[in-house]
């Protein structure tokens, strides 16, 4: 039986309003699925929407039921660009009767006291956690991010479960909020990979392959290099539950709860698997699904880009012309855009011709298909998996903006 | 012939149907049809069969956060399953199944794929966890 504090009965009880209590009646049932024996406060949540009409009469429910975020709760993307609508539009078309529908799907969670970031890397501009803060988002990219790296604890939770714990402020303590179920349990030996030449799609194929390998066990890294950047970090935690079931990865001197290989894996002695760069090798074959030269787009922005990478794109595109037959996206949170405009990184995007893209998921919600896109390149193994209706070209960032400008894909790996 | 087997009631509810079985994990975003409740992901084992109004028995769930909209769509639609029978539960399905109002039961006392197989006829009582199978006579 699940433990609930006074509270917590009272809100199961229906006494904060019945959005609260079927909240808590959901969150109850999958604590007693799991077996856990009591909920904890949550620290944060993220919320998303928007694939099926029906949903609208759920948060109506909620809305009616008085629902309103008990813990800090921020908000995907809900897919319109407002200063690009019509040219960037939605998967579903770029009508006004679509934005419309989008701008009412978002409405509900801004009534219920999201923060309308509209972007996945809320973790990067304000959702503040540290170790052992509790937290329950949509998006798997952050989900790793923040148990790797910051060592905060939150599971692979589903779309209803993001609302309830952001309703009620509570979380069901099992899987990746208790230490047991945190530690390494596969070695992933780096040491034959040489990092000096490593770019951002490197590390991604790395992480790629890597999931395929452990599946839905937590690996630790050992041989990479001592110090990693945030975009690095990245790279490896979004491909990992793609092509695997990762909820999390150890890096020794990195992840907050590893000081050492040996407390990262609690002592225990682990199966090793040796990687090389025939697996990176690999990896790149098996997210690249096309193998034509001419590309008609360039995303890059899954999971949306940092202020460095923003910066390091606008100055490789200063002065150069995007080839007419390509359109280049590149995408980020409209929080990092108003920095880019200041900054004067936008215009140089802009005057190369590629566009500087807000509020769009890159990946599963990445609209270019819409827009007539058919052979995309992309710096990221999630959006190349995800982006439906599409042939992908995958490689660096370096690699796909020289494809932007020259037209043609000439990806090294 | 009818085997009763117990197991656990997640979703309270009573519900009947044809059974249909599957060893491999479902995606109800992009695996199953909601216009037609039928399975159109490629190379899946039920690939092409209609899951509608069945007692749905699977593994367990997998894909994006966003199934239990998928299976509220289904519900709403009259695609759904009539009850769900997981061998493993996982969350995204589970609070699917509870938001749909569709039976849910795990942890039955024999593996649910040695007894039951696709065109039984099921009854399922969430409410007390007991599952009662006709075998289909062969």
């Amino acid at each position: 039986m699940v433990f609930l504090t006074k509270e917590e009965e009272r809100m199961l009880n229906g006494e904060y309003g019945a959005a609260t209590q079927e909240a808590m009646g959901i969150l109850v049932k999958i604590a007693e699925a799991y077996d856990a024996e009591r909920l904890l406060p949550a620290k944060s949540a993220h919320v998303a929407a928007g694939l099926f009409p029906e949903e609208i009469e759920w948060y109506e429910r909620l809305l009616q039921g008085g629902a309103r975020f008990r813990c800090f709760t921020t908000r995907h993307p809900w897919g319109i660009d407002y200063e690009h609508f019509e040219e960037v539009g939605t998967v579903y078309g770029n009508t006004p009767e679509i934005k419309q529908i989008a701008e009412m799907l978002f409405s509900y969670s801004l009534k219920m006291g999201a923060v309308p970031m509209g972007t996945c890397i809320q973790y990067l501009l304000g959702d503040f956690l540290m170790r052992g803060d509790t937290f329950s988002w949509t998006g798997s990219s952050g989900v790793v991010f923040a148990n790797s790296v910051l060592g905060a604890r939150g599971n692979m939770d589903g779309a209803v479960t993001n609302y309830c714990v952001a309703i009620t402020g509570r979380i069901p303590e099992y899987g990746m909020l208790l230490d047991e179920n945190r530690r390494a349990q596969v070695l992933i030996d780096c040491s034959r990979i040489d990092f000096d030449q490593f770019t951002d799609a490197d590390y991604g194929a790395l992480a790629f392959h890597v999931g395929k390998v452990v599946g839905n066990e937590i690996p630790v890294f050992v041989g990479m290099p001592k110090k990693l950047t945030l975009e690095q970090l990245r790279a490896i935690a979004s491909p990992l539950h793609v092509s695997g079931a990762v909820p999390m990865f150890h890096i020794p001197g990195i992840t907050p709860e590893a000081p050492s290989l040996e407390v990262a894996s609690g002592g225990e002695k682990l199966e090793k698997v040796q990687v090389d760069m025939n697996d990176v090798k690999a990896a790149y074959d098996e997210i690249a699904t096309t193998g034509e030269e001419k590309l008609d787009m360039v995303c890059i922005g899954c999971p949306h880009l940092t202020y460095t990478e923003i910066r390091e794109i606008a100055e490789f595109l200063d002065g150069k012309k995007v080839h007419p037959d390509v359109k280049l996206w590149v995408g980020t949170s409209y929080q990092v855009k108003v920095v880019a405009d200041r900054a004067g990184w936008t215009e140089k995007i802009e005057n190369a011709g590629g566009l500087l893209v807000t509020n769009i998921c890159m990946g599963p919600g990445n609209p270019c298909a819409a827009r007539g896109a058919r052979i995309v390149a992309t710096n990221s193994p999630r959006s190349a998996y995800y982006t439906p209706k599409v042939e992908h070209l995958f490689g660096s960032t370096r690699e796909c903006l020289e494809a932007a400008i020259s037209g043609r894909w000439r990806g090294k790996r | 012939m009818t085997i009763v087997l117990r197991g656990r009631g997640l979703v309270k509810g009573k519900a009947e149907g044809e059974a249909i079985v599957s060893r491999q994990p479902i995606s109800f975003v992009g695996g199953v049809d909601p216009d037609t409740g039928i399975v159109i992901e490629k190379g899946h084992e039920i690939e092409g069969q209609s899951i509608q109004g069945k007692v749905l028995v699977f593994t367990f769930g997998k894909g994006t956060t966003y199934n239990p909209f998928a299976m509220f769509a289904m519900k709403k639609r009259g695609t759904a399953p009539a009850a769900i029978i997981n061998l493993k539960t996982e969350e995204i399905v589970l609070t699917g199944a509870i938001l749909a109002e569709i039976p849910f039961i795990d942890r039955l006392e024999r593996d649910p794929f040695e007894v039951i197989e696709s065109g039984d006829f099921v009854k399922v009582d969430g409410n007390t966890g007991t599952v009662e199978v006709v075998k289909k006579k062969s």
